[in-house]
């Protein structure tokens, strides 16, 4: 009897550099005068692009399922940084052998497009 | 025993398993391919009982009754036919020295598709199908050709014709580089590439059967008896190498090279798992 897999290992990779200068140019577009409202907007237009293909929630077009519903945010994760946490690097929040990607770790979203995400997944 | 379980550096053993595991390796039986089998497709039957290992070698198809109804129609006159005959003349033609593919394989090449990838012991490498047949050519004077598609893959499409229907045979045999290419197939299996960090086990292991965008994941276990295949989306037939590198950068990954160490090493683990399931190929996706 051994476990089911054996350990699931990292690679190193070169792609970071780029997404993340293309990152940072949009965290910073608007970032600084947004409404509530323009701030929820965008978070969801980032949600479609980066979270809709594993989870779904209300306004999802073509989610999947390989992840649980993102719903009564509020309630489930009071604090923000947890969200932020889980956003930044699940394999430290959520398990070594997550699925989920290292958004922030990795530089897929800015520090900026994570806290907009967060704006939105409150409103859920 | 706490020792010896951090020794083995296996996050994942719960201290249960560990203590099997500690029992285990005190006693006679080795961990190897064989015991890696039972574990990977006993996983997937319970996950799926309702499923047969034929349905399984169907793919995302067993997880959309929609999907596969459009598939059974496209089934009725198989795009691959046109590959199979292709691939027979092409197969059956001679070099410019006379010889033929069939001289540089068993029993000429007819019924032995099932068995590949192989170990060959004379180069300590696993050889693919379609890479034992470019090696074919090379020791025949014949440049070599793509091991993804084109002439190679459509000669595949003839060859696991002749093998349709046969239990996927892989074997790892008892020699230590044999052991060891299968063991780094199953390292590159598990191994997160890429900036979203997805390893193979991801998507189609955990999340199999579930979907991702509007995409039902296939399962580990039984994906290699289809292959080689018609995809719609590339209008034409390739190999199972083919597909790896299309999973590997559609999640932005850099891909392993075509008929490399690594790509075949990946095969002979993948396809091993499918050990038992009948051939299902050439196939047909969109
Ligand atoms: C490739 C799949 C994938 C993507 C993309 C993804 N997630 Fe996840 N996420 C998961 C999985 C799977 C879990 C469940 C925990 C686990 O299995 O590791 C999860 C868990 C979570 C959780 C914890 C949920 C709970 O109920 O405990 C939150 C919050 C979350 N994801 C938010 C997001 C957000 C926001 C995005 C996009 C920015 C995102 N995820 C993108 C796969 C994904
Ligand atoms: C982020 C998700 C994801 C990752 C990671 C991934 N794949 Fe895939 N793969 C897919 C999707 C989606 C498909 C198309 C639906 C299907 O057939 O499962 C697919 C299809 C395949 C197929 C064709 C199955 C068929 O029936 O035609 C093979 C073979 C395959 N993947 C192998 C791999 C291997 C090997 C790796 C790792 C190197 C890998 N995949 C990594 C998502 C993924």
């Amino acid at each position: 009897m051994r476990p089911l897999t054996p350990e699931i290992k990292n690679t190193v990779y070169t792609t970071t550099l780029l997404l993340s200068a293309a990152g940072v140019w949009l965290g910073l577009a608007g970032s600084v005068h947004a409404s509530a409202a323009d701030n929820i907007a965008k978070g969801k237009a980032l949600t479609l692009e980066q979270c809709q293909a594993c989870h779904h929630y209300e306004g999802t077009e073509q989610a999947g399922t390989v992840a649980p519903p993102l719903l009564q945010m509020k309630t489930r994760f009071p604090d923000p940084k947890k969200l932020q946490r889980i956003l930044f690097d699940p394999t430290k929040e959520l398990g070594p052998d997550t699925m989920m990607p290292p958004f922030g770790r990795n530089k897929l979203l800015t520090d900026a497009e994570i806290n907009l995400i967060i704006e939105y997944l409150y409103s859920l | 025993m706490t020792r010896a379980c951090r020794h083995l550096h296996l996050p994942l053993l719960t201290s249960l398993a560990c203590a099997l595991l500690f029992a285990a390796s005190a006693g006679v039986t080795r961990a190897g391919p064989q015991e890696d089998l039972q574990i990977y497709q006993d996983f997937f039957k319970k996950r799926f009982p309702t499923l047969s290992v034929e349905d399984l070698s169907n793919g995302a198809y067993s997880f959309s009754e929609d999907k596969k109804k459009q598939w059974l129609d496209i089934m009725e006159f198989p795009p691959y036919e046109v590959a199979i005959e292709e691939g027979k003349t092409l197969f059956e033609t001679p070099f410019a020295n006379g010889k033929t593919y069939g001289s540089c394989l068993d029993q000429g090449g007819i019924g032995i598709a099932h068995t590949y990838p192989r170990f060959d012991k004379a180069t300590g490498k696993v050889v693919a199908l379609a890479g034992a047949l470019n090696a074919c050519r090379a020791a025949n004077g014949e440049k070599t050709l793509s091991t993804f598609k084109g002439d190679l893959a459509n000669i595949a499409a003839y060859l696991t014709s002749t093998s349709r229907g046969k239990p996927i045979t892989v074997t790892v045999p008892d020699d230590p580089k044999a052991l060891a290419a299968y063991e780094d197939g199953k390292r590159i299996y598990f191994t997160r590439r890429g900036p979203r960090e997805f390893a193979c086990y991801h998507c189609h292991w955990v999340a199999a059967g579930a979907r991702i965008r509007g995409n039902e994941l296939s399962t580990a276990v039984g994906q290699a008896t289809h292959f080689p295949t018609y995809r719609s989306k590339w209008g034409e037939m390739g190999t199972l190498q083919r597909r790896y590198k299309g999973c590997m950068e559609n999640t932005g990954a850099v891909a392993l090279k075509e008929n490399s160490d690594g790509m075949n090493n990946l095969e002979y683990f993948h396809t091993y798992m499918s050990n038992g399931i009948p051939m299902n190929a050439p196939g047909t996706r969109f």
